[in-house]
């Protein structure tokens, strides 16, 4: 994976991948044989113009010379620890907000990141998630009237 | 004497209350987030899209449009005291203004560059002004076949300068493309791509997308980077803060070229503070008697690029109220702003909406007028703001553009399509993709499609030759062709010079 001609292979055929499905289920919206666009005709148009670039970008990197090793563009072990914790926290987030609530939910996810993503030690943690979960409760919920939601507890009762 | 009156009515709706209240306000914002890293002015206007629904157009859009180039004044501060750019087009500020520090002319730095600004963001302005109403009645000659050509050559330009790889970028607006059609096609009602979601009957939309590759793909991206972490600042006084005579006597070249050149540079698609501060300083070394001082501690290596980025910025809105195209991803998030209050820009804006035009253009005058009184004076308030860790900024970034993306619609999937687009970004970046024309591409591929479809519908047959029919479109299509063939064939030149040179050479 360290090679760079080997990750512009992949990037292009996934591109080319996206621009086939498109060509393909644009299909299913319509005759584009008639003189009058439909709602086919745009899909069918962009999939086929991404395609053809992701073709000619994976046959010109093909063709390349190979280039001077550089190093690797992906994280190292230390930072893609990180990365996935942090991503992991956001899809949960999204999973659990609407269940416990907006203040709830942002205190844990605080509590996870300072924790466990920037490593601050756990007075540090417990204040500021405190701190930002509150101040964004007043900013959102009360200055701007912005609906965030409750617990299913507090809309139960 | 139009100038004077259109000044006169820019100032009567500028100066009330509610707008001055909503321009400090967004200048206020803008010069925030310049100074603080991790969240630009792309993913805050996005954040403060959904806040505006219940304001009136004017403030709303006032505001928005403060942010960006409330924006370009923060950012250099960053630029020369951290040696970090606080925004993009701060980047060549770091190069003299970071080493003008070293050498403890912080000061005169940070005070050239607000002055730049301030006579750069004005001049593009009072241009603007006189400008905007001349271009918007031509644009009314356009119709559809017109306005798609337009597009097409718009996003075929941002291609070619946002980026070094122009496939690349082709590919990315192309998928932007394609991303715009999920949802409701407008011309036939269908409902295309929902993949069992019926919520996608309403599309993507911009907000997400934006904050996704502008907020979370900058938080990842950032947990990289260690420099933003261990940072070493320089302090200054206010009463360092004036260049001496020799250095303002250096500095009025560069700034006079920058007001001028940044401007023009700005209207271009593509265009905007970015390209205009690059090709500034790119201009001033070029041109310089002494050269070998810039990267030292040169101010003209600051002056130069910090006026042409205000001036491009303001440059950059001229397409946007004018023609109704977004030049960059911030007139593209501000477009999006003027369609969620159900006003299309373009051409028909200046008669219909003349508060709203002549407003905006006014509050940007009163907006770096805000700023220069807000940087001058208070710079040592914005400097200390850099001491705040990077640690604790990120966490609260985060919670901004979780609780902006769910409050778009009060649903979980924007904030699933944002976390998504975080992570699309992250990969964008490492491989060498960029961004811009991918939001571009998504804004202007629904109205694109819908200007296509207009345009086959009034031909004959659905004849793809009424896009070559009348001389504006022509124009178009052969500057588009020329863009996108000249890099080709010089790169056909290139590779068959040294066959020539062989060949010379047997002969």
């Amino acid at each position: 994976m360290k090679n760079r001609k080997y990750i512009d292979i992949m990037s292009s055929l996934v591109c080319n991948g996206i621009g086939i499905s498109f060509l393909v289920f644009s299909f299913k919206y319509g005759d584009l044989r008639s003189g009058i666009p439909n709602a086919g005709f745009f899909p069918f148009l962009g999939g086929l113009i991404l395609t053809l670039l992701s073709l000619i970008m994976l046959i010109s990197t093909i063709n390349k010379k190979e280039a001077h090793h550089k190093a690797s563009i992906f994280p190292e072990k230390r930072y893609l620890k990180k990365i996935l914790i942090l991503l992991a926290s956001l899809f949960a987030y999204g999973i659990v907000l609407e269940y416990l609530g907006f203040l709830i939910s942002t205190i844990f996810f605080m509590l996870i990141i300072l924790r466990f993503v920037e490593l601050l030690n756990w007075r540090t943690v417990i204040i500021t998630s405190l701190i930002i979960s509150s101040f964004s409760y007043l900013l959102f919920q009360i200055l701007l009237k912005v609906r965030l939601p409750h617990s299913i507890w507090v809309r139960f009762f | 004497m139009d100038f004077f009156n259109h000044f006169v009515m820019s100032m009567q709706v500028a100066l009330q209350p509610a707008n001055l209240f909503f321009c400090f306000l967004g200048v206020f914002i803008g010069n925030l987030i310049g100074v603080l890293p991790g969240l630009g002015p792309a993913a805050t206007m996005s954040l403060l899209l959904p806040v505006t629904y219940q304001m009136r157009p004017v403030p709303a859009i006032i505001m928005l449009a403060g942010i960006y180039y409330g924006a370009n004044y923060g950012g250099s501060i960053t630029s020369i005291l951290l040696n970090i750019p606080g925004e993009a087009s701060s980047v060549v500020t770091c190069l003299d203004g970071y080493q003008m520090a070293k050498k403890g002319r912080a000061g005169a730095a940070l005070g050239i560059s607000t002055i730049g600004s301030f006579i750069g963001g004005t001049f593009g302005v009072v241009l603007t002004m006189l400008l905007a109403p001349p271009l918007a009645a031509w644009a009314l000659k356009f119709g559809p076949p017109e306005n798609a050509c337009l597009i097409v050559f718009g996003l075929t330009m941002v291609a070619y300068l946002s980026s070094a790889s122009a496939l690349r970028a082709l590919m990315m607006a192309s998928v932007g493309m394609l991303l715009g059609t999920i949802g409701t096609d407008l011309i036939t009602g269908t409902i295309r791509f929902m993949m069992g979601l019926p919520e996608l009957s309403e599309g993507i939309g911009i907000i997400p997308v934006v904050m996704g590759l502008f907020g979370i793909t900058e938080v990842i991206l950032n947990i990289e980077d260690v420099s933003i972490r261990e940072r070493q600042f320089f302090k200054t006084k206010f009463m360092d803060l004036f260049p001496n005579r020799q250095e303002f006597k250096d500095s009025v070249g560069p700034i006079a070229r920058g007001s001028v050149g940044g401007f023009f540079l700005g209207i271009l698609p593509g265009g905007g503070a970015l390209l205009a501060s690059f090709l500034s300083y790119a201009t001033e070394k070029r041109i310089s008697k002494h050269p070998e001082r810039f990267g030292t501690g040169y101010i003209p290596g600051v002056a130069g690029p910090e006026t042409a980025n205000n001036s491009g910025a303001q440059g950059a809105y001229i397409p946007l109220l004018t023609l109704g195209i977004p030049s960059n991803t911030l007139m593209a998030v501000l477009m999006g702003a003027f369609m969620i209050h159900g006003i299309i820009p373009g051409p028909l804006i200046i008669k219909s909406h003349p508060d709203l035009f002549w407003g905006v253009i006014g509050s940007m005058y009163i907006g770096n007028v805000m700023l220069l009184a807000l940087n001058l004076p208070l710079i040592g308030v914005w400097a200390s703001l850099l001491r705040i860790r990077y640690s604790l900024l990120m966490p609260a970034i985060l919670v901004l553009c979780l609780i902006g993306a769910y409050s778009i619609n009060n649903r979980i999937l924007d904030v699933y399509i944002m976390i998504i687009f975080g992570i699309v970004g992250y990969l964008m970046k490492k491989f060498g993709f960029p961004t811009p024309p991918l939001i571009l591409a998504l804004v202007l591929g629904p109205r694109l499609e819908n200007y296509m479809g207009q345009s086959l519908m009034m031909s004959d047959k659905g004849s793809f030759v009424i896009f070559i029919s009348s001389p504006i479109s022509f124009t178009l299509c052969i500057l588009t062709a020329t863009l996108t063939l000249t890099p080709l064939l010089l790169k056909l030149i290139r590779k068959k010079r040294p066959k020539v040179l062989k060949v010379l050479e047997e002969d």
